[in-house]
């Protein structure tokens, strides 16, 4: 029954069933961050610089993306970190778009739309937002209710410690600081509760951490997704319900 | 093992559509009204929630004179490029030929000088100012709440919207076709941060930031705040005035709420 489970791994037990509730859950949040990632980027272009506290001091950003061209008309970009600067034409602030150069800091294909266009992607980034929200609310609430907490995240050797660590602070700590720190740039958000930016050292301080949390969780999901292929069995669970989905 | 494989190829092939739909210049998927449609609903939700968590009167975070931003963007139009001609000798001589007309779903249509305004009773406050790109600034502002204003020429009971008709048409003025506007609802518009904003910093309104007057709408972005204001009309819809969105960048697909 357990034909492909982890691949010559004798001290791992075989991969856990996973129910249709944690399966969809999972499938629906990553649609969720890679939909929030793109457009997200397409808001960060709309403004490619980042600021700590509660304004920004537009003069002085603490990262910024700029595009520009030279005396002579060629077009340079520069990407500035804590006031050093890095000339990033064709990367960063000047990205290619159907053989051309366009004045996008990050490159059309890495957004939603793959063209500027703030407002449709703001309309896409809302809509994706409340689904992230309604779904790990529903996971958190079948995690409480069906008691599968014990079973998902502490059987024994289910995980390593350092494989739990990273997925607790994934799903207690970096998916509700994104959404904590979304809410701050909702003007109307710090009318219902200003401390909430408060907590992040101001509105500007959450647009960055936003903005560097929204990159940890790109490179998790990546890492993490090339990790799930190196590993059938709890690949297959998560997608078929049963390690290698033999019945 | 064979339904298995079946399901891996059916797996992989969804997911190489759903990213080639994604990814792979695909970008009509963005230009499909129905789709826009059903994400966008998600607005109406936005605005309720906010509304059903915040009080009506609730106000936005006022800040010290310290916390002032040293340099304040202007949002949209800010020079005489976007603005009628003879808007700036208008300004030189102190908009004496200025004026705000106030009409539509009110019971004494009126028309306003700009020392009739400023000397009404006076709100000041020094705010936060979002801008739908993502930065924030601080400035301080005084000006005639909007409600002391509704109040005085007096809202006819079908009166539902708030419209701004600006001087200026964004982002180069051409013939006043299609000349900046907005509009905010009731509440909002009766908000006591809600002011029609004559000075900033302690000094007149400057031309990039509206003058002679502008909105403040603290509790949504800097794009529903209208600058260079000539009139303000009531009325109880807004499909029929510009695009029928209810704005100028509304009517570009950005959101009439601007609470998010």
């Amino acid at each position: 029954m357990q034909a492909g489970g982890d691949n010559g791994s004798s001290r791992r037990p075989a991969a856990p069933s996973r129910s249709w509730i944690v399966r969809l859950a999972h499938a629906l949040n990553l649609l969720c961050l890679v939909v929030l990632f793109m457009s997200g980027l397409q808001i960060f272009n709309a403004h490619p610089a980042l600021y700590w506290g509660e304004a920004s001091d537009l003069d002085a950003p603490l990262a910024a993306i700029e595009a520009t061209w030279t005396e002579t008309g060629d077009q340079v970009a520069t990407a500035t970190l804590f006031g050093h600067a890095v000339e990033t034409t064709g990367l960063l602030g000047w990205t290619w778009r159907k053989g051309e150069l366009d004045p996008a800091a990050f490159p059309a294909w890495l957004t939603i739309p793959n063209r500027q266009d703030l407002a449709t992607g703001r309309v896409w980034h809302f809509a994706f937002a409340w689904l992230l929200v309604a779904n790990g609310l529903a996971y958190l609430l079948h995690l409480l209710v069906r008691r599968r907490w014990a079973r998902d995240f502490r059987a024994p050797g289910a995980y390593g410690p350092a494989q739990r660590a990273v997925y607790l602070a994934v799903v207690f700590l970096a998916l509700p600081a994104m959404v904590a720190t979304g809410l701050c740039m909702s003007p109307a958000i710090l009318v219902i509760a200003p401390w909430l930016a408060d907590l992040f050292g101001g509105r500007q301080s959450a647009r960055t951490l936003h903005f560097l949390l929204a990159w940890s969780l790109a490179a998790f999901t990546l890492v993490h997704g090339l990790l799930a292929l190196r590993s059938p069995g709890r690949l297959g669970a998560m997608i078929f319900g049963r390690g290698g989905g033999a019945r | 093992m064979t339904g298995l494989l079946d399901r891996r190829a059916l797996l992989a092939a969804g997911a190489a559509g759903a990213g080639s739909l994604l990814l792979g210049g695909c970008g009509r998927i963005y230009d499909s009204p129905s789709l826009r449609e059903l994400l966008a609903g998600g607005e109406g939700l936005t605005q309720r929630a906010h509304r059903a968590l915040m009080g009506r009167d609730t106000l936005a975070r006022e800040y010290r004179p310290a916390d002032i931003s040293r340099s304040f963007r202007p949002n949209g139009s800010q020079d005489a490029q976007s603005l009628p001609p003879g808007y700036l000798d208008m300004m030189t001589a102190g908009f004496d030929a200025w004026r705000l007309t106030v009409h539509g779903l009110v019971q004494r249509p009126a028309r306003f000088t700009l020392a009739e305004l400023v000397a009404m009773p006076a709100r000041s406050q020094i705010t936060r100012h979002d801008c739908v790109e993502g930065w924030s600034c601080i400035g301080g502002w005084t000006g005639t709440p909007l409600a002391a204003l509704l109040r005085r020429v007096g809202l006819k009971p079908e009166a539902r919207f708030i419209v701004f008709y600006c001087a200026d048409e964004h982002p180069r003025y051409f013939r006043g076709r299609s000349l900046y506007y907005e509009s905010i609802d009731l509440i909002d518009a009766f908000h006591p941060q809600t002011l029609l904003a004559y000075a900033m910093n302690g000094a007149p309104l400057p031309l990039a930031h509206g003058a002679p007057l502008r909105l403040r709408l603290e509790r949504q972005l800097g794009y529903k705040m209208a600058k260079y204001i000539e009139r303000i009309e009531v009325v109880d819809r807004l499909d029929h005035i510009g695009g029928g969105q209810g704005g100028s960048w509304e009517d570009q697909g950005y959101q009439w709420y601007a609470g998010v």
